[in-house]
């Protein structure tokens, strides 16, 4: 055999153009391989550098360092941490105990009874989701808080204040409060996919009315209740700035302020036990969603078969429904409306106290300092810039994986889609501790760390769930011969999703932006660990502020936000209501 | 005759949409009533009305005495009091609940005590041969167990009427043959004033004492099946049961029944067609001939026909040969005629066409 047998020159030849056309054939097959491996490494990067950081003894870029088990001694010895467990699980309990129920009455009371101004009572109930909890907790604090105006005037005018909200009921009760709203959209959700007819059936067995959502709409509601619990539960143990702002006077600690504490406010960081702390955080949760699947059972007990999805009855209550009204509007009006109202007060004046009249302490200074002060500024800026161009690229992204997700074969599909599913259980103060290890980790990780791309990948990692979540029901109504119609014709597969799938998705990937662009700009805790002052937030400014005791800033700086967002959110209400 | 149901000028609108428009019905005690139409007809929501699913937008509704809706008296009376059965289109069991569970529900609500009420749901389960399923959850049964469980479900706490809506539409075509027996079964055995919501005539031929043939309009006719087949009374009715030609004409020739004439129709290019007649129809009033094209005898190359009746010139287009029988689609000087004939047709028997007098009928345009 030798190098010039032409037989053998031809074989070989075909052999490499034959494994050359089989990659160029399953091209598309490849593309989408590679692309589900990317999401899945962008989605877990924050947790294997904290993993492996529990275990080290040294800090991870310290080339010297070992394994170790001692960072879990050293946490659980800690009885700072230990307290601090106690209480995160007292507020996560109450918190998502006041929230569920609150929540779940909601959906029922504004989407079953036939209630007078049902539709702005909505609006109002759902206006706090667009507000950051941040934002919420400084308006209690300044409202209802033992030095808050409401609690010193009823202390004047009757006699007495207000219990102390400065305690973990009070942690609680806010916690509980913010996340209603989200937890009357999910039941809200569930409750629709529920045939109207199984109630129907109910009705013409002789059941009433509210016996047939008892017996039968409740039950069936079950796997959404738990899951909604869950939720609840990793949106408390993710709060920072209820316990920080509300916590802190009365040196209430919970475990994100015991990770903020330790990761950023001290002064020698111990890497260690920080990532200690975090995995511990990631195995609660996860013992949750055991006990979550574990309590369900069969799910198919649960399955609807899917009927004509016609928007349930609505139960007449007669003058109760006034009463109802009343009551839901006295609950926006005390949890949100006003305290949000008394923060924008609170921004044009220099003091506010029932003791002096408003018309002395009227002043612009808050404003002026705030836009005065080129770093605040730059805050505002900053966030417009993550918002806006951040959300942006998580859209992007996100429709990238929901094609993948859903125009693959079978086994990348399924990976893909238990994949963007992964984040929904990591605390977004972990996500931030997490991307912060990996910049470290990885080569050329300092550049990232020095700009607002480091806040964007943490928040585009925080909310990918929500944001698949919201594109996937869209997706999956737009037939796969839709965009096999456009290859027949000639198209290629790229081309079939721009021509076909992307303008009748639009609604949806607009929605779907807006919903990052909110979550954005509220975002500060997974920001928290991540900022520089050349990256700051608005979020970071306020808790900054905060700690030094400007509340004329702050207000004025959450005075600023309600204005930016809020047209954002009147514009999706005005969106949903055309749909 | 008792009566069971009595709906008196219903009108049903949804916003400028009218879509019930001023109905008057009434059903009779232990009949099986069909409410046929297309989809879109209405016969739904009627049924629904009955029900209390729904309310119509004027009206009054009456159950055996009870008036259960009145538009006039402010009257309205819940579903869950007007003590009626009824079978949704997807059975709407309970996922959550046995099949024991899901029949004894409505007893529990009536405040049986457990054995009792165990007691009369195995009861019912057995008389509809689903003793063995007690303890299954909905989403182990098939498609007919399903719905055998959901009829058990409404009459277990014995119900005034039993409505039905579509209650066959998601069985597969060779479980549907068995479940109208069965149904029809049922009927016979519980002796009770039944409702049943159908797109398909025959379903509603074959099931129903009674049938109510609804459309766009209102309904078209109210008679026993073989009325309704046999002498329909417009052309819709005529075309939407069992298909037939339409032939549109002017009356010219009383029908005699002294005589035994017939009715003699004259179509536009001034062929004349003899046909039945029922209709309170004057000479040069606008009718139809209706006439099934199975009836329709090709005559082509024959002399005679020993049936008479008019012989019209006939241009085949298609043929389709469908098995049993061949379908011929062709034009006539009135238009064009849709034939069927279990006789290999062949160019000359196709050149004509015998309209057989007894088997065309003049009905209303």
């Amino acid at each position: 055999m030798t190098a010039t047998d032409p037989s053998l020159a031809t074989a070989s030849i075909s052999r490499d153009s034959r494994i050359l056309q089989r990659i160029g054939n399953n091209r598309g097959l490849i593309v989408r391989i590679v692309l589900a491996a990317l999401l899945f490494m962008l989605l877990v990067s924050p947790m294997v550098p904290i993993v492996y950081q529990g275990f080290l003894d040294k800090p991870l870029y310290d080339g010297s360092a070992a394994f170790t088990l001692a960072n879990f001694g050293n946490l659980f010895a800690d009885p700072r941490f230990i307290n601090a467990t106690k209480n995160t699980l007292i507020i996560g309990f109450i918190g998502t105990a006041i929230s569920t129920f609150v929540g779940f009455l909601s959906a029922l009371f504004l989407d079953r009874l036939d209630l007078p101004f049902q539709r702005t009572l909505r609006m109002m109930f759902l206006a706090p989701m667009f507000l950051s909890s941040l934002i919420m907790a400084f308006a209690w604090s300044m409202m209802y808080s033992p030095t808050g105006f409401i609690a010193l005037w009823l202390k004047e005018v009757i006699g007495f204040g207000l219990p102390n909200l400065n305690s973990l009921l009070g942690i609680s009760l806010l916690a509980g409060v913010s996340a209603a709203p989200v937890s009357y959209i999910y039941f809200s959700a569930a409750m629709q996919n529920i045939p109207n007819t199984l109630e129907q059936a109910a009705r013409a067995a002789g059941a009433t009315p509210m016996r047939a959502i008892r017996t039968i709409v409740l039950p069936l509601l079950m796997p959404s209740v738990l899951y909604c619990v869950l939720l609840n539960f990793v949106m408390k143990l993710d709060l920072l700035a209820v316990p920080l702002v509300l916590g802190g006077p009365a040196r209430i600690e919970v475990l994100s302020t015991y990770l903020y504490d330790k990761g950023i406010v001290a002064a020698q960081v111990d890497y260690g036990l920080v990532s200690a702390a975090a995995i511990f955080m990631l195995i609660l949760v996860q013992l949750f969603v055991f006990a979550q699947k574990y309590m369900l059972g069969d799910l198919r007990k649960f399955n609807t078969i899917g009927g004509k999805s016609s928007s349930p009855s609505q139960i007449r209550v007669g003058l109760w429904g006034w009463l109802i009204s009343a009551l839901i509007f006295a609950y926006c009006l005390l949890t949100a409306i006003f305290p949000c109202l008394f923060l924008i007060l609170r921004s044009f004046t220099s003091f506010l106290s029932p003791y002096m009249p408003i018309s002395q302490v009227l002043t612009l200074d808050n404003f002026r300092m705030v836009l005065g002060y080129e770093a605040y500024v730059k805050s505002i800026y900053n966030t417009l810039i993550v918002a806006i161009v951040g959300g942006a690229v998580a859209v992007v992204l996100t429709f990238v994986s929901t094609i993948v997700a859903y125009r693959s074969p079978a086994f990348i599909r399924s990976f893909t889609q238990q994949t963007a599913f992964i984040p929904k259980a990591i605390p977004g103060l972990v996500v931030g501790i997490g991307i912060f290890y990996a910049t470290v980790l990885l080569p050329g990780g300092g550049l990232l760390r020095g700009s607002l791309a480091i806040l964007v990948v943490a928040y585009i990692i925080r909310y990918f769930p929500t944001g698949f979540a919201t594109l996937s029901p869209a997706f999956l109504q737009i037939g796969e011969d839709l965009e096999k119609a456009v290859r027949i014709t000639g198209g290629s597969q790229i081309r079939s999703y721009i021509a076909v799938t992307m303008p009748l998705l639009k609604p949806a990937l607009l929605s779907c932006y807006l919903l990052y662009f909110v979550q954005f700009f509220k975002e500060y805790a997974a920001a928290s660990f991540l900022f520089s002052p050349d990256t700051a937030v608005i979020g970071t400014t306020m808790l900054q502020l905060n700690v030094m005791g400007n509340y004329g800033p702050v207000a004025a700086l959450s005075a600023i936000t309600l204005a930016l967002t809020l047209p954002v959110a009147i514009f999706i209400y005005s969106g949903k209501k055309g749909a | 005759m008792n009566v069971a149901v009595q709906l008196q000028k219903i009108r049903k609108s949804y916003g400028a949409a009218e879509i019930i428009k001023g109905l008057d019905l009434t059903i009779e005690d232990g009949s099986f009533t069909s409410l046929l139409g297309p989809s879109g007809c209405g016969k739904t929501t009627l049924l629904n009305m009955i029900g209390g699913l729904d309310q119509p937008t004027t009206g009054s509704i009456q159950i055996y005495t009870d008036t259960v809706f009145s538009s006039d008296d402010y009257i309205n009376v819940p579903i869950e009091r007007r003590n009626v059965g009824f079978v949704f289109q997807n059975y709407a069991l309970w996922p959550h609940m046995t099949v024991l569970q899901n029949v004894g529900y409505s007893l529990r609500i009536r405040r049986l005590d457990k054995m009792e009420r165990e007691k009369q749901s195995r009861e019912m389960l057995d008389r509809l041969e689903l003793g063995g399923l007690a303890n299954r959850y909905p989403y182990q049964l098939s498609g007919g167990q399903q719905q055998r469980v959901a009829i058990a479900r409404a009459l277990v706490y014995q119900p005034r009427l039993l409505l039905l809506d579509e209650p066959l539409s998601n069985l597969d075509a060779q479980l549907r043959e068995r479940a109208r027996s069965w149904l029809k079964d049922i009927h016979q055995n519980f002796k009770l004033t039944t409702i049943l919501v159908t797109h398909d005539q025959i379903e509603a031929l074959s099931l129903s004492d009674q049938v109510v043939l609804l459309s766009k309009v209102g309904i078209e006719q109210f008679g026993s099946a073989s009325e309704i087949y046999t002498r329909p009374a417009t052309a819709y009715v005529a075309d939407f049961v069992g298909g037939a030609n339409i032939i549109p004409g002017k009356l010219i020739g009383m029908p005699d029944k002294a005589t035994g004439a017939m009715a003699t129709v004259e179509t536009a290019d001034g062929t004349r067609i003899s046909a039945r007649s029922d209709l309170p129809a004057r000479i040069g009033s606008e009718v139809s001939v209706a006439v099934r094209p199975q009836k329709i005898v090709l005559t082509g190359g024959q002399a005679r026909s020993e049936k008479s009746g008019a012989v019209v010139p006939f241009k085949p287009r298609i043929v389709l040969y469908q098995g049993a029988q061949y379908e011929i689609v062709g034009d006539t000087p009135f238009g064009p005629l849709r034939i069927q004939t279990e006789q290999q047709p062949t160019e000359q028997t196709m050149a004509s066409a015998l309209l057989p007098a007894e088997e065309c009928l003049c009905v209303r345009p």
